[in-house]
């Protein structure tokens, strides 16, 4: 039997991966899916608690996890399209000046 | 090892691997593509934990709808080629790791300390529930030492629809007691129990008051061995308070004679007064159920005593119930049949318990998420339209549209066929020389 101790440190260890990757990586598009990696790793801990504690809770909040992401990336692929279109660039180190 | 956990290992290792290539490797697609994995792993996993409704929606969702709109995002954009990855912030590497190195640190210290090997998973609470079959009691309150448990319960029926009409209670000893709905007087105590954590028990009341066998109540645990894969878990109870009954299978057949009784499939021989019998059937097409008088030794008689009142059939992950019950009308009491057909309470993690607790406790939540993701879509209509829609200046704003048929056949015949728009061009039309 697994214990929940592992998928714990599992489940941090993907959310620092997805953190790494959005602090250091410049691509607007992958910092969105390091972005998604973390939502995913915190997706993990919810689902292991449940399973510890036998409460479905868990299970429903993953779910609204699940949905407000596709929300996210609809919201977020849009803006990233328009950003693309007005500066010709994703690269968020030439995106971080807010002038014109 | 068990097999979990090498799975675990295997799993986690991959799951580990592609996450860390995802945020490594240069080209965008390579890092779509290893993230896709990290996602099925993450399913996988959730299938370690019991939730196997949600591994599928994470497949479905994430791994499927979302990522390929990453794709297709990325290749719309041309974004897969890899540009020089400045580095205009040159403290933030080591920042990063520092705080990673800190956050699993603090991680361990929570474990350890935190005394997570000391909270032992609470019992469930035990669940009940009272089907009323005392024909003295047509509406009856019950009561739980004293305390009003379920009220307005009519004959032939259950407490509330909720939770496959089962309630929570607190675990332990108890007094059933009846009573008249809203009315005065002290509830008539009909015996005790013992609920423990984890128990879903079904009380049911039956007897009458002055006869042989007074006002009483049946205790029918849940069990979990008669539920099958394509079946439903049928208890049998007789409650008639007379004599031992069988139950015979009549089909589809509505009347079933008493001279066919015999004949006919058996399901239950020989059920004595307040025995109830359990099985699990499969799954079946439109059933009618005839309890028939049964001789000493316990051979089913030609004697009919009742019939389930209209047809039914075993449903899937349903628990039946079917009582031989005695109903009152005026002075004279008459065998009945109550069928009592409930869902069975869900297993962790199902669909259909994550579907019963989002519709219950989580619906405002739920549609809060809807209006979100309706929000959502029309945002991202809002933020891709582009401005420069509108038609340059210069240029004839009506478009140019073929002569429709219709027209054309007109002009040539001098007939108006069909009455054009105003968008298309108008067409001579010669006025019509009369009929």
């Amino acid at each position: 039997m697994v214990e929940v101790e592992a998928f714990i440190v599992l489940s941090a260890a993907l959310f620092i991966l997805g953190a790494m990757g959005v602090v250091l990586r410049r691509n607007a598009i992958l910092v969105f899916m390091s972005v998604e990696l973390m939502l995913n790793a915190a997706n993990l801990a919810l689902v292991a608690f449940a399973w510890h504690w036998g409460g479905m809770d868990g299970h429903i909040f993953v779910f609204f996890v699940i949905t407000v992401a596709a929300a996210e990336v609809a919201v977020g692929l849009a803006l990233i399209v328009a950003i693309f279109r007005s500066r010709q660039s994703i690269n968020i180190d030439e995106l971080h000046l807010m002038e014109g | 090892m068990s097999i979990e956990v090498v799975l675990f290992i295997v799993i986690g290792l991959v799951a580990l691997f592609s996450a860390g290539m995802m945020v490594v490797v240069t080209n965008a697609v390579h890092s779509a593509l290893y993230l896709i994995l990290n996602f099925a792993c993450v399913a996988f996993l959730y299938l370690l934990l019991d939730a196997p409704f949600l591994a599928l929606v994470q497949v479905a969702v994430y791994a499927g709808a979302i990522m390929v709109l990453f794709l297709f995002v990325i290749m719309l954009l041309g974004a897969e080629r890899t540009f020089r990855e400045m580095r205009q912030f040159k403290w933030l590497a080591p920042l990063t790791l520092t705080l990673s190195i800190s956050f699993f640190i603090v991680l361990f210290l929570v474990m350890d300390r935190g005394g997570m090997d000391d909270l032992t998973v609470p019992p469930d609470a035990p669940m009940l529930r009272v089907v009323n079959t005392t024909p003295d009691f047509v509406e009856a309150d019950f009561f739980l030492n004293g305390e009003l448990f379920a009220e307005g319960v009519p004959f032939g029926g259950t407490t509330d629809r909720h939770n496959a009409h089962f309630r929570e209670v607190e675990p332990g000893d108890y007094t059933l007691g009846i009573a008249q709905a809203g009315g005065e007087g002290r509830p008539l105590p009909l015996g005790t129990f013992s609920i423990a954590p984890d128990e879903a028990l079904t009380l049911l009341t039956y007897g009458i008051i002055g006869s042989g066998i007074n006002p009483t109540f049946l205790t029918i645990p849940e069990d979990i061995n008669y539920y099958t894969e394509s079946g439903g878990r049928t208890v049998i109870v007789n409650a008639f308070a007379d004599q031992p009954v069988s139950v015979v299978d009549a089909g589809s057949n509505r009347r079933l004679e008493s001279g066919e009784a015999a004949n006919a499939p058996l399901i239950v021989a020989g059920l004595g007064v307040g025995e109830a019998t359990e099985m699990a059937l499969e799954r079946t097409g439109n059933r009618n159920w005839v309890f028939v008088d049964t001789a000493a030794d316990g051979t089913p008689t030609d004697r009919i005593i009742g019939r389930t009142d209209q047809a039914f059939n075993i449903q899937q992950g349903h628990t039946n119930l079917f009582i031989l019950a005695r109903d009152r009308d005026g002075d004279t009491l008459t065998p009945v049949v109550v069928t009592v057909q409930t869902r069975t309470l869900p297993q962790f993690g199902s669909a259909e318990a994550i579907g019963q607790t989002l519709f219950t406790d989580y619906l405002l939540p739920f549609q809060l998420v809807a209006v979100l993701l309706l929000a959502a879509m029309v945002g991202a209509i809002v933020l891709t339209q582009r401005a420069d829609i509108k038609p340059k200046p210069g240029r004839p704003t009506r478009r140019k549209v073929s002569r429709p048929l219709t027209s054309v056949i007109a002009a040539q015949t001098g007939h108006s066929i069909a009455a054009s728009d105003d968008d298309e061009p108008q067409v001579e039309v010669p006025p019509a020389t009369g009929d």
